[in-house]
């Protein structure tokens, strides 16, 4: 019983992770279309730009800002010039795009940073919180609050403001959008820097706990990918359900299973899924209007 | 004894009744028609018939045979074709190419015969070829046979999906608004076309909005109002019943 | 002849290019590496161009086939041929199974089902040491020998692999030009309309997969006898990656954009070897840049340009002849 509760404080908060790649990935396929395969870099590059500035004596909370906004820049360049100009794309030639874009940035990461792995100092005093025999780091907690507010954040962007309801007018119909004077460029822009923002935060929460190499951001990425499926693609709000699940699951498996199969735990539950439910969790099977 | 028979079908989407309780029977030989407002579940119908859509109630036989259950690639081996509302031509090939498709049924090859392209494959391919040529002389495009489907222009398509269903040597056409998108020497052209194939023995479901064509070449018409039958008759009948007039024809 | 003149050609200059340059780095090293690659694209290319079904874990049926005659030669101490037999069957059984289920998916869903058998297959290479030797994988293969002739040069492997890769490229030829192939294309086109011209869309998709899982599991058996060595490396996520991207680069559901495509991205990490550090980062523009520009592939641009080259000349002389 403890074991199971420790299996789930460790679940949730890879799965809070998780959760933030998946919002970012659904976030952008909801304005475009696009499957970004390049969402784990953007984690990859917040926790990497923290960690240096850091290094480099920025103040810890400073460092997180910038890093924030270091990759929420790539994430624009990464609209403006990788997405914006491929005209006639398929769904197999954006795949084939921001899979270059994600090598692209992970040799830019390598050159800048090498090879090396690295680390965050916690947020705050890291003394162990006991929960029964259960234990639970202050990091932890950072991480599954930090996520629950972004997703209110974001959750509240899209259904109240102005500029979120743009943007998921475009996703809906572009054509009409536009016709209805929304400005369908910056909105695609604002999309790609914000889910590249939710990808850092996700990156500075988790470099604390685990460690940060150049290469860090495939593993999540494709996680973050199989969660925003599993949730079913589009639906933000499943792609969290689904985060916070594939966590659960993958612990969960490590611990009682084995921890070397714990990546294959996570995708053989995702395939089952889709045996069954082939549009996810929360998706909608949709017919094709003939 | 009809070749079609729909027997009390009824489809649902969510809480939309997009088809209610319809039942009627098309004798073989004919060129029945479906007309009704937009929405009137005229395409729906057509997908049920073909099984594209799973029927919340109800049966379809065709030539005796119960049909509702049957998956699209069987009930097409059955003998029932049909040409698409929003067309689904095959843009990644040339037309002849198109027309072969529909040749499907009638030849045989598999992967692994056609990997190895052993000699009755070759023999098959002249065959087909000359099958889909045929059926595209049918239809006036033998001109088109090794243009691109992407690059020809609407009107084009249209009789391209046509003639790739009459490849298939079906029983039963069901055409989804043939005429839409066309001019009027176009559309005349289309009306002889329907008529020609209703004489080469291929009984005709034709969904269609331009009333002329309809009430020229028709030998029976069916009024669908809200997914119900709202009256079935000759053309002559038809366009006197009161009720079709209130609903329908008066609108427009 | 007309048809195959194409296949001729290059058929030709796969064969001559060793005979003339037998010690050449390029042809005898790089050159296997290529034609693997080659017939690897190819088969991807059978699911992908042909009936338009994405694939990210392609190479867990190359991988298969190398593992299946490294357990079963080494471990078991079958006969090579049989060894491959084996892993046949192994992969047959295995594709034909998933075919159904994964391809009822589309989209992005099967992007990720792919992507997840792919990662599994790659992650029991890594963790299932006492079958598959683990992260270093298993040495020492013995040599393939065809009527008792080892096939012990680095040469003697060009032509084996060179003789595979030309008769995959000629099934994938053929399969085009066939009731097979156009009941492929029209899966790809809609699959609505296929299935109203009587296709069974479902045994159509399930045959090409375990097709193309098969050619790929033969490629795999090959280059583990050629290398005598298996390491789960070779068949990562990122190698199934790399085949897809073979298959775009040239020019989705074109034979000879597949050929073209994994010849480019097989030579293309050679070349860049002088750039060092700097070369993943070089890697990933070249290939961002050729989809944003020519997301039909450069195979399928430039024949596309011929073809519309041709078409205004005929139009000119048309027009010349008339005034
Ligand atoms: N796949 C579907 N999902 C939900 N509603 C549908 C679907 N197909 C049709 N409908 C609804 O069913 C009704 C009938 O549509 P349709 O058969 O296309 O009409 P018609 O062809 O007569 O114009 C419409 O209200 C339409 O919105
Ligand atoms: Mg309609």
């Amino acid at each position: 019983m403890d074991q199971l509760l420790q299996f789930f404080i460790s679940g949730l908060t890879v799965g809070s992770i998780y959760a933030l790649v998946a919002l970012g990935f659904s976030i952008i396929y909801n304005a475009s279309d696009v499957v970004n395969f390049a969402q784990g870099e953007f984690v990859m590059i917040g926790a990497m730009s923290a960690i240096f500035m850091l290094k480099a004596g920025i103040p810890y909370p400073l460092a997180i800002f910038l890093a924030i906004l270091i990759s929420a820049t790539v994430g624009l360049c990464l609209e403006k010039f990788a997405i914006e100009p491929a005209k006639r794309a398929t769904v197999v030639s954006t795949i084939i795009i921001t899979i270059g874009a994600s090598i692209f940035l992970r040799g830019a990461a390598l050159l800048i940073w090498g090879k090396d792995i690295y680390g965050l100092p916690p947020f705050t005093d890291n003394t162990p919180i006991h929960i029964g025999r259960a234990t639970m780091l202050p990091q932890n907690l950072w991480v599954m609050l930090g996520t629950a507010f972004l997703v209110i954040v974001v959750r509240y962007f899209f259904d109240k403001t102005r500029v979120g309801k743009a943007i998921l007018a475009c996703s809906y119909n572009k054509k009409a959008a536009y016709l209805v004077g929304i400005n369908v460029k910056t909105m695609l822009l604002i999309a790609y820097g914000l889910s590249a923002a939710l990808g850092a935060v996700a990156g500075v929460l988790i470099a604390p706990i685990t460690f940060m190499t150049y290469g860090a951001g495939v593993m999540l990425g494709l996680k973050g990918f199989c969660a925003a499926i599993l949730g079913g693609m589009g639906n933000s709000m499943g792609a969290v359900l689904g985060g916070l699940i594939l966590g659960i699951v993958e612990t969960v498996g490590a611990g009682f299973i084995s921890s070397g199969y714990k990546d294959a735990i996570a995708f053989f539950v995702i395939l089952l899924v889709l045996f069954f439910k082939p549009s996810g969790i929360l998706g909608k099977g949709e017919v094709e209007r003939v | 004894m009809p070749l079609l028979e729909v027997k009390g079908l009824e489809k649902s989407f969510g809480g939309l009744k997009a088809i209610t309780d319809l039942s009627f029977s098309v004798p073989e030989g004919q060129i029945f028609s479906i007309i009704g407002p937009n929405g009137a579940g005229k395409t729906t119908l057509f997908n049920l018939l073909t099984n594209i859509y799973k029927p919340t109630k109800g049966s379809i036989f065709f030539n005796k045979k119960d049909i509702t259950k049957l998956p699209p690639f069987k009930i097409a081996a059955l003998g029932i074709s049909r040409t698409f509302q929003n067309l689904q031509v095959f843009m990644n090939m040339n037309v002849v190419e198109n027309v072969m498709v529909g040749c499907h049924l009638r030849s045989k090859s598999g992967l692994f015969a056609s990997a190895f392209r052993l000699p009755s494959v070759i023999a098959e391919e002249k065959r087909v070829r000359d099958m889909a040529l045929e059926a595209l002389e049918f239809c006036g495009l033998k001109d088109y046979s090794s243009q691109p489907a992407s690059a020809l222009p609407y009107g084009i398509l249209k009789k391209l999906e046509i003639a790739r269903a009459l490849a298939s040597k079906p029983r039963l056409l069901l055409m989804d608004e043939p005429a839409a998108g066309l001019n009027d020497t176009e559309t005349m052209e289309l009306c002889r076309l329907i008529e020609a194939i209703r004489d080469s023995g291929i009984t005709v479901l034709l969904v269609e909005h331009n009333m002329g064509l309809v009430m020229e070449i028709s030998q029976t018409v069916l009024v669908l109002n809200y997914g119900r039958l709202l009256a079935k008759g000759s053309p002559r009948d038809i366009q006197k019943n009161p009720e079709v007039i209130a609903a329908y024809l008066g609108e427009g | 002849m007309k048809r195959l003149l194409g296949f001729y050609i290059f058929s030709f200059i796969t064969l001559v290019l060793p005979i003339l340059f037998p010690d050449n780095y390029y042809v005898t090293v790089v050159g296997l590496t290529v034609l693997i690659n080659i017939s690897l694209a190819v088969s991807l290319n059978l699911l992908m161009g042909y009936a338009g079904q994405i694939s990210l874990g392609h190479a867990a049926f190359f991988g298969l086939g190398a593992y299946s005659s490294a357990i079963f030669t080494i471990k078991y101490g079958f006969n090579p041929w049989t060894a491959i037999f084996f892993g046949l069957l192994i992969v047959f059984l295995l594709s034909y199974i998933l075919s159904r289920p994964i391809l009822k998916l589309k989209g992005h869903y099967l992007a990720m089902a792919t992507l997840g058998l792919g990662i599994i297959v790659h992650i029991f290479f890594v963790q299932a040491d006492e079958i598959t030797g683990g992260p270093d994988g298993i040495s020492g293969l013995p040599t393939l020998s065809i009527f008792g002739f080892p096939i012990d040069t680095d040469l003697k492997w060009y032509f084996i692999f060179a003789i595979f890769m030309l008769i995959t490229v000629l099934l994938s030829l053929n399969i085009a030009d066939s009731r097979a192939g156009r009941a492929l294309s029209a899966v790809h086109g809609s699959e609505i309309a296929a299935q109203m011209m009587g296709i069974d869309t479902a045994k159509v998709k399930s045959h090409i997969f375990v097709f193309s899982a098969l050619i790929a599991c033969i490629a795999g058996s090959l280059f583990a006898h050629q290398q005598n060595f298996v390491s789960p490396e070779s068949f990562s996520f990122f190698f199934s990656i790399e085949l897809v991207t073979m298959v775009v680069l040239g020019g989705l559901g074109s034979t000879f954009g597949a050929v073209v495509g994994a010849f480019i991205l097989s030579i293309l990490p050679e070349l860049l070897i002088v750039f060092e550090d700097f070369e993943v980062l070089i890697f990933g523009a070249i290939l961002m840049t050729i989809m944003i520009f020519l997301p039909d592939g450069l195979f399928v641009a430039i024949k596309n340009k011929i073809a519309f080259l041709a078409f205004k000349r005929s139009q000119k002389e048309v027009a010349n002849a008339t005034s």
